[in-house]
């Protein structure tokens, strides 16, 4: 399918720092218009009410980016076709700049789970998935962002290694992907793989944009694990495989996530702050070194 | 092979089976039941949070633990069928009514009632109300109305609105004073909830009022509504309808769905 028009829209979000912008900074934001290049916010916060004529203020002013948490894209039972429809109408009314999912799933049957439920990483779920994709690309008329997601368990039938399943995701549907720095850290932690490893077997051409987040070390009887939170600043270990990221795939938009123990608007953008200063940083380097 | 592996994900996440796991998981050095409880306390830490936004007046009145054992009871009988959250809970009132433990609390489900027309009318669709301009050359009486996303129609016990309003209140001491000059009252009121131009009304109304609305909001025609009302007050009581903005949008009759609801404990998810 022709994806050219929403390439054009990524083209307009530049590799700076952004914020997900969460319902209970709307007012300090609203009216302290901080200099940030960009704001995220979750779809499904928006569909309707006064959450979504605030999220058009903001857009009068910013480049948003639509990240979703329900399309559940990983479900055998394919897209639910009346949350499709309410992504559809908020990416009329909001224009945004980017529009991205998860690689998981959270609906089966009569059951919606709002969590990012684990994938078994087989032939079958691939090709679920890119049907999932394709239904959704094709509704929106333009290219999808695909994140790698936190994990805590690996299923015994997987067969395909989660990098080589994302990038074989981007080359059946033309979709890119959000690089989350964390959830490549946690996942990594998790279950032994190689972040670096990870990092370099992503197809860096389909990479659109990078989250980094906060996350928590299990207690009882999952001690020993790492839990994607989002509910503290970025841990120092996440920063340096940022750094790292940025230069084996090169500068994107960057995120600051934070869902939980929300800090104060000047904080989250204090973060940002730290984001594009390693942005730049390694863009100089490069520069000198070329 | 991919549904039968996700049903049976959920169906252990849910407590409901416990198979699967040992040999579809690979456990590593942290067994299998350990990882799955991550993410059941995700869902249920997620779904709660939602309750407890909707029905802030509930969890104050039964207290935070036992709000946590309702919830999770609630969770384990009626999961979400759909992503959008805002629209799960909708049952909630059912099963407070239900509970046997909550006897001593006779109001508490007419307070959910409440809290979940405010629920609904706060995340309604922000659509312009009729304008009753659009009336005019109109056959009204062959006219059917639409309901505004924001409209519920209630009929409460006679105490519930004073015991949500006092019960969150910030201020300790209004809040005691309040809720001690309440009468306990199962008497029945009806109230229409809306937030069509943006603020949020909570308006008691006479049964004859509530009456009239419902068979219009139902969908019926003006025709039909007038049969069962005293024509002399309908143009006076149409006039409150559209002041109070409780229409989106006018259709010929014929073309109307009707059905014959008060408060919405079912929503568009809902199969």
């Amino acid at each position: 399918m022709p994806h050219s028009e929403s390439r054009k829209c990524e083209a307009l979000l530049s590799p700076c720092a952004g914020i997900g912008l969460r319902i209970p900074h709307h007012t300090a934001f609203l009216t302290a218009k901080p200099k940030i290049g960009w704001v995220e916010v979750h779809s499904e916060n928006y569909f309707s009410g006064p959450e979504l004529r605030a999220l058009e203020a903001v857009r009068a002013d910013y480049p948003v980016s639509l990240h979703g948490v329900g399309l559940s894209l990983g479900s055998a039972d394919g897209v639910d076709e009346m949350h499709l429809a309410r992504v559809m109408a908020l990416c009329d009314r909001i224009q945004p700049a980017l529009v991205s999912e998860h690689l998981a799933w959270g609906r089966i049957g009569a059951t919606a789970l709002p969590d990012l439920l684990p994938l078994p990483l087989t032939r079958e779920s691939l090709d679920v998935f890119c049907m999932n994709v394709d239904r959704v690309q094709t509704a929106l008329k333009r290219t999808i962002l695909v994140e790698n997601p936190s994990t805590y368990l690996q299923f015994a039938s997987s067969s395909i290694p989660e990098p080589e399943f994302l990038t074989a995701v981007t080359r059946r549907t033309g979709c890119g992907l959000i690089c989350d720095i964390n959830n490549i850290f946690v996942s990594a932690h998790n279950h032994g793989w190689d972040a670096l490893d990870y990092l370099k077997t992503l197809p860096a051409a389909a990479i659109g944009e990078y989250h980094v987040a906060g996350h928590c070390t299990a207690t009882g009887a999952a001690a020993g694990l790492l839990i994607d939170t989002h509910d503290r600043p970025v841990d120092r270990a996440v920063w340096a495989l940022f750094e790292v990221a940025l230069q084996i795939i090169g500068p994107r938009p960057v995120l600051i996530e934070r869902d939980a123990d929300l800090p104060s608007l000047e904080e989250l953008l204090a973060e940002a702050v730290m984001a594009q200063k390693i942005i730049d940083q390694v863009s100089r380097r490069d520069a000198n070194a070329a | 092979m991919l549904r039968e592996q996700q049903a049976a994900f959920v169906a252990v996440l849910r407590g409901v089976s416990a198979g699967l796991l040992d040999d579809a998981i690979i456990p590593g050095s942290i067994a299998a039941e350990a990882r799955m409880a991550i993410y059941r306390n995700n869902v249920l830490g997620n779904l709660a949070a939602c309750l407890q936004i909707a029905y802030p007046a509930v969890e104050k009145l039964v207290g935070a633990d036992c709000f946590a054992g309702l919830c999770r009871d609630f969770i384990q009988a009626r999961p979400p069928v759909c992503a959008n959250l805002y629209e799960y809970g909708a049952e909630f009132a059912i099963y407070l009514e239900a509970s046997k433990s909550l006897k001593s609390l006779p109001y508490l489900a007419d307070v959910a009632r409440l809290e979940w027309a405010v629920n609904i009318a706060l995340h309604a669709a922000e659509t312009p109300p009729l304008d009753p301009g659009a009336l005019a050359g109109v056959d009204v009486a062959e006219t059917g109305f639409v309901r505004h996303p924001s409209v519920s129609l209630l009929i409460l016990r006679d105490d519930a609105r004073g015991i949500w309003e006092a019960v969150l209140l910030e201020d300790v001491s209004k809040k005691d004073a309040l809720l001690a000059a309440i009468e306990i009252s199962a008497a029945a009121v009806p109230v229409i909830v809306s937030r069509s131009s943006g603020t949020l009304e909570i308006m008691p109304v006479t049964a004859p009022v509530f009456d009239f609305a419902l068979i219009l909001l139902s969908g019926f025609p003006l025709a039909d509504a007038l049969e069962a009302t005293t024509p002399d007050e309908a143009p006076a009581m149409l006039g409150m309808f559209l002041a109070q903005g409780l229409f989106a949008g006018i259709v010929p009759a014929s073309s109307q769905t009707k059905t014959h609801e008060t408060n919405k404990e079912n929503h568009p998810c809902q199969t």
